[in-house]
This record gives structure tokens, C-alpha cells and sequence, in this order.
């Protein structure tokens, strides 16, 4: 019988557009607000820019982590204008981190559906002393962004699924 | 009308409540598919069932693809209308809702047009 596994790939440029557009589409489309994507660069000690990140995994054939990363200022202001309310409780700002992560790595996803990627629930971390990859040899990339609320940084490292 | 709105994140209930409240509706909550199945049967047995259901994808427990079988393998439902709201965009996904018995599907980050849209028109009423 012929094998269903997904094989393996290892990271190439392409894989970060598809994150790129999910939050251009969350910034621009959705909320009605500029983003400025920058370039893309190596992450090299591995950690996230800004202290509310919302932290999702990934698996399948491109296996990884992506961190969607605010400073506090940025998220509150962020979750104000998602939820369209004037006033947020701190747990509805840590459950809306968790979910704008969900929204903007479950989209991009959607566009890498070729690697049959399955991601993992969202998870809120406080603090930028943690890093993106707990794998040797992972690749991190960070897109710094300026949206305008201020800067968001997108962080996603690819390690081989194997 | 009752709805129900399901999924693992309360900011996504928040949404669809503020939302469909807005509207008119009543809401009520769960946080993954089988606190759906459960509430479904507790609504019904209060006398005001719930008529429409807003159905995330990827909960923990059960999934919202599992909730949705389980609901239409349930002769009691037979006339209940449930809305995928997931960030899954795949077509296969789309495809995959449709044919287990989802009345409507939209996309995460939803709008609240888009999601009474869906709604009214999985209703059948005049969006």
C-alpha cells in the first residue's frame, strides 16, 4: 500500500508568505488599520521581540512555531479595536492574544495546505525570555512590522519534522 | 431565536455574542464540542431550544467537525442550523463541513455582517 505520510521539506522563503498575508489581512482588511511589513531576518538568539506573545505550533510536513509578539501598549490597543470595545479585562486581553495568534497562523495555514500542516491550540506567554525553538539546527525568522498602534513582530521558526 | 455559540477561545464567544445579541438574539455558550452536546440537550429539555448554532473547528475534547456529526446523527436536530466559524480555508475543509451537514461557513477574523449574513441566510431569513 502506498505510504499517506506526508514527507518532509526543508525551509524555504516561500513558507513565511502565507503568515505575512494572514496579518496584513488581520491589520489591513479586517481592522481598517496600515501595517508595514519589513524585511524578514535571521532571528539569531531565538527570542521573541515584545513581552504578550501569543505562541502557536505547527506540525506536518513544515513543522514549527510562530510567535505573534506585541508590547503590552500594542496588544491592549490591539484587543480593544478587535473586540470593538472602549475597556478590556486583563484575562479577555490574554484569551484575545491567544485567539489573534489562532487567527493569523490558522489562515496561513490554510495557504501552506499542501504540507497538511495541523497546528496546536494558542498559547499566551508574558515575557520575551523564552525561545522560539526548543529544536537544534531550527531556522527563526522574525518580519518586524509596524502597524498604526505600533510595532508588531512576527516570529516563526521551521525545524525539520523528522 | 437561541443561538449557541462554541469555541475554545472566550474572545471568539465574546465576538459572535456581541454580535448576534446585537441582532436580537439570545446567546448561549460552550467551550468545545461535547459542552455543545451537552448544552444542546439541556436547552431543549428547558422548553426554548436552541435554534442555531456558531460552530469553531479545532476545540479540544471534540472537535467542531465531530460536534456537527454528532448533531445531525441525532434525529432531535433535524431542523437546527449550525455556522462553521474556523480559520480552516481550505477548500477540502469548506467541502468537508458542508457535506457533514453545515448550513453556513465563514472565515476568521469574522465581521459582524459576514456573520449575520450566514446567519440569516442559514436561517432563512432577510439578511
Amino acid at each position: 500500500m502506498k505510504s499517506t505520510a506526508p514527507s518532509m521539506h526543508a525551509f524555504k522563503v516561500e513558507y513565511l508568505q502565507p503568515f505575512i498575508d494572514s496579518l496584513h489581512n488581520l491589520f489591513v482588511t479586517h481592522l481598517s488599520m496600515t501595517l508595514e511589513v519589513g524585511k524578514p531576518i535571521l532571528n539569531q538568539d531565538g527570542r521573541p521581540a515584545f513581552e504578550y506573545c501569543g505562541v502557536i505550533g505547527f506540525s506536518g510536513a513544515v513543522a514549527g512555531r510562530a510567535v505573534v509578539s506585541f508590547p503590552a501598549e500594542v496588544a491592549i490597543e490591539l484587543v480593544k479595536a478587535y473586540l470593538g470595545m472602549d475597556e478590556v479585562p486583563e484575562e479577555v486581553i490574554t484569551d484575545c492574544v491567544g485567539e489573534l495568534a489562532n487567527v493569523i497562523v490558522g489562515r496561513a495555514k490554510s495557504a501552506l495546505e499542501q504540507y497538511q500542516i495541523a497546528i496546536t491550540p494558542p498559547t499566551v506567554v508574558f515575557g520575551s525570555n523564552f525561545r522560539l525553538s526548543d529544536q537544534s539546527g531550527a531556522t527563526c525568522i522574525s518580519i518586524p512590522c509596524t502597524s498604526g498602534i505600533g510595532p508588531v513582530q512576527l516570529e516563526v521558526s521551521f525545524h525539520d519534522a523528522g | 431565536m437561541k443561538i449557541l455559540t462554541v469555541d475554545d477561545s472566550m474572545t471568539a464567544r465574546l465576538i459572535v455574542k456581541k454580535t448576534v445579541e446585537g441582532d436580537g438574539h439570545t446567546v448561549v455558550e460552550a467551550a468545545d464540542g461535547q459542552q455543545a452536546i451537552d448544552k444542546l440537550a439541556a436547552e431543549a429539555g428547558s422548553g426554548a431550544p436552541v435554534e442555531a448554532v456558531i460552530l469553531d473547528w479545532n476545540m479540544p475534547v471534540m472537535n467542531g467537525l465531530e460536534c456537527l456529526k454528532k448533531i445531525r446523527a441525532d434525529s432531535a436536530y433535524q431542523a437546527l442550523k449550525v455556522i462553521m466559524c474556523t480559520t480552516e480555508a481550505e477548500k477540502t475543509s469548506i467541502v468537508t463541513a458542508i457535506q457533514a451537514g453545515a448550513n453556513g461557513y465563514v472565515l476568521k477574523p469574522v465581521s459582524p455582517d459576514v456573520l449575520l449574513k450566514a446567519l440569516h441566510k442559514a436561517v432563512g431569513a432577510a439578511a
